[in-house]
Parts: C-alpha cells; structure tokens; sequence
C-alpha cells in the first residue's frame, strides 16, 4: 500500500468511525425490560419459523405452537397483536394437522403473518389505522387460504376453536373484522392453477416493464445532468 | 465506475448487497436506517412484494462528509435475492463500485451461496467487471442461529466454499440483531474510496 493510500484509507476511516459509533445512549435504543423479553420471545417464534422452511415435523410445530402461546401473555392487553398471534396459531396448527400435506400457501402466509406482526411490534409508532389494515390485510389472505383449502380437499381444516376464540376478543369498532374471520366461506371456487399462474406471468412481465421504465427515466435524468454539466 | 464530478468537487460511490434470497441483505440495510437514521439524515426507499421479499431493491443514500476535499456521497442498494428476479439483480449491478455479500450461514443455504456468487460472477462480466478485481467483503449471516440450535455453516467451511480463492475481508454477523453490520459497511465504504484514490487526486 502507497503512503497516499493509506491517508485517504485513514481519512475514511476516521470519518466513519466518527459517523457510526455504536453507543447504546442512541435516542432509537431505549431498552424497556419487558419489551426487549418479548422482542427475545419474537425472535425465538422466528427461528422456529425459519425451520419449518426445511422440515416440518411434531416437535417443530409443537414448540412453534408453544412459542406463540408464550407471546400471546405478553399481548393479552394489545387487541392486534394478540389477533395476529391467534391467526398464526390457527396457520400453524392447520400446517401441525397436515405436515408435508400443508397447502404451500399455509407456509408463505405463515412467514408473511409473522414479518408482519414483526413490523407491528418493531414500530411502537405506527398509527392504529395502519396497524388495522395490515392485520385486515392478513386476515384477507387467511379467508383465501380458507378456501383455496376447501377447494383441494373438500373440507377445512383451520382448527375451530380458532373461530369461537375470534369472537369475543373483537367487539367494538372491528366488528368488520370480525365478520370477515367468522363469516362462513362461501362454496369455493376450485382455483384453477392455469389462471393463476397466467396471472403471474402476467404481473412478471409489468414489473420488468416498469423496470425498465424506471431505469429508462434514470437514464434520461442522468443524461439530462451530464449535458448540464457540460453546457 | 464511481461518478466523480470535478467541477462539483463530488464523489458518488455505489455499494450492491448481493447474496441468496432472504440472506438478510435487507436487514443489514434496516438495520443501518434504524440505528443511524437521525445522524445520516436518508430514508430508506424500499421496494417489495407482499411479505418481505425484495422485488426490485433497497435503496439507501446518505453522505458522510468531505474526503480528500470531495462531498462523498454513498449508496447502499440490495438486490432481490430470489433467483427469478435475474433481469432486475443486473440492472442494479449497473455501475457498482463494491459489494457486499451476504451468505447464509444456515446449512440448509449451503448451494444457495455458492449459486448466488456463481450469479454475480456472471451478472458482473456482462457489465465487463471482475469479481476478483471489483472490492468485494463477504458477510456471513444469521449467526445468532447458533443458539437457537439451528445448524450452521462454521466460518471455515464458509471460508472455503466461498472465499478461498478471493481472499477478501469476512465477517460472522447478525444482521437481526446488528452484529457486525456496522463493521461490514465500514469496511467496504472504505475499500471502495480507496480504490478511487487515484481519481480523487
Ligand atoms: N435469525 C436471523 N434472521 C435474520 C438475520 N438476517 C435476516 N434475517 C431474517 O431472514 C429473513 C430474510 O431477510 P431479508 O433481509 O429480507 O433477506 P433478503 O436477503 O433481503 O431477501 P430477498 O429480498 O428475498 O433477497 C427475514 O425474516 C429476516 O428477519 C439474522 O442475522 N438472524
Ligand atoms: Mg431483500
């Protein structure tokens, strides 16, 4: 290395140094004990959820189950987060039921639930509206879950309970939400996967052209600047 | 190549996060909005499907103040990991100045890995750059598995799979919980800016 490397080596350096300092007096690190215990809890539901990527067995699913229930305590008192809890419960004891025979949605919602009631729990600022549309967002896809369910086999098989448990935890302003979980599905319609995978192919190819219209828009701007600059 | 503007007295330095889909590439840059956010003065812009998976990038601009006498301005972006988004993994390699990344160090990923630096290698000669020549760290993430008794990649194995011919700087790191997340990003802001040492003359 050059003497002249090694001092902007040094200068960047420093600067970063100054710019990331890790001390834990940072304004976005309050730590609360009972809030860092149930975030140790969050952390313990994910790794089980990340294992089920790979095999789904009794024990896996046992201990999924148990984690969740030990995160419901910690919520009883927060109506969202303690509704996000029951619907994983009920995802995950439907995968528990079926194992290997899960429909692959069951999984991808299980994980899309969790992340979501992470960003709930993570962000102590976010407004209730939001909170409510992102768990009306998954209760959505449970119902489609419901179905797509019925659809393949005839007969559902969401644990019950899950529905009479619903009910009283929701009373007043989410009586919507309410109807959605608790409402009966409809006879489903069998999901054609033709149709499904023709509209994936479909939105695929929207969003390599929007891609590449952004890209295209990039490109113009910095052509835009450089003819500027040399004007 | 880095956008150095004479006239400006400017640098603009591109870093790509790259790695297999749901490595934590993301996570890293969540967790350096997070932490940071009020002393870099950025947003984070972030671009996904449904769920948490990328679909186009995370894009995280901020500067970091003079440096040989040029405002430097540093972009952090992440790719979509998920083998199908190869078009857009690319596109967002187009004029980047060093990369991190990130491994999954759970077992299961092993293939994962070395099919995603395989990738880059390739996306990387289309835009005629060498992946030995470009600065390069590797993360290995998700090292707070461990504990949870999750079997994981121990770094030799990671070292040997991925980096025995490269030989660039590695971290073991967590980007969930933040360890050696900082660390990672330093060190490729600083191997980047040294590389242009010559143009910042
Ligand atoms: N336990 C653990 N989980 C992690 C770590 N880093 C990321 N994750 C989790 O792994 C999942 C995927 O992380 P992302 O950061 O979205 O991964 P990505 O590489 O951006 O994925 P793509 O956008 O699909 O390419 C998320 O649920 C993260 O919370 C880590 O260090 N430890
Ligand atoms: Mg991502």
């Amino acid at each position: 290395m050059t003497e002249k490397n090694n001092t902007i080596t040094n200068e960047v350096e420093t600067r970063l140094d100054e710019l990331f300092m890790e001390d834990d007096s940072a304004p976005d690190n309050v730590p609360e004990e009972k809030e860092q215990n149930s975030h140790k809890k969050l952390r313990d539901l994910k790794a089980a959820i990340l294992s089920i990527d790979w095999e789904i067995n009794d024990d896996i699913m046992s201990s999924l189950l148990h984690r969740i229930k030990a995160l419901r305590k910690d919520y009883q008192n927060d109506r969202i987060i303690f509704m996000f809890l029951q619907l994983l419960e009920a995802v995950g004891k439907y995968i528990k039921t079926n194992k290997g025979n899960a429909h692959p949605t069951s999984i991808k919602l299980l994980n899309s639930m969790f992340y979501n009631l992470e960003k709930v729990i993570y962000d102590s600022t976010m407004p209730i509206s939001k909170r409510k549309n992102i768990l009306k967002t998954e209760i959505k896809r449970f119902k489609i879950l419901k179905e797509q369910i019925v659809g393949q086999k005839g007969r559902y098989e969401i644990p019950e309970e899950y529905e009479q448990k619903i009910a009283p935890a929701e009373q007043e302003e989410t009586i919507v939400l309410d109807q959605e979980v608790i409402e009966p599905s409809e006879p489903s319609i069998p999901v054609d996967e033709n149709t499904r995978i023709s509209a994936e192919i479909a939105a695929a190819v929207e969003q390599i052209k929007s891609v590449i219209q952004s890209e295209f828009n990039a490109l113009r701007a910095d052509l835009r600047q450089w003819m500027k600059e040399n004007n | 190549m880095a956008f150095i503007n004479q006239k400006k007295k400017e640098v603009q330095v591109k870093i790509v996060y790259y790695g297999p889909g749901r490595g934590g590439k993301t996570t890293n840059l969540e967790y350096i909005y997070n932490k940071f956010n009020h002393r870099i003065k950025t947003e984070i812009v972030a671009i996904k499907t449904h769920g948490d998976r990328t679909l186009f990038f995370d894009f995280l601009p901020f500067n970091i103040g003079k440096i040989k006498g040029y405002d430097a301005k540093i972009q952090l972006y992440t790719v979509p990991g998920q083998v199908k988004y190869n078009a857009t993994r690319s596109l967002v390699l187009r004029g980047v100045d060093g990369i991190v990344f990130v491994a999954d160090a759970m077992t299961v990923r092993q293939d994962k890995n070395i099919l995603s630096l395989e990738n880059l290698r390739e996306n990387l000669s289309l835009y005629k750059k060498s992946i030995s020549k470009i600065p390069l760290v590797f993360q290995y993430n998700k090292m707070d598995l461990a504990e949870q008794g999750i079997p994981l990649l121990s770094y030799e194995t990671l070292q040997q799979t991925l980096n025995s011919q490269l030989k660039v700087p590695a971290f073991q790191a967590s980007a969930l919980l933040g360890t050696n997340v900082v660390q990672t990003m330093k060190k490729i802001i600083t191997m980047t800016l040294t590389s242009l040492q010559k143009e910042l003359e």
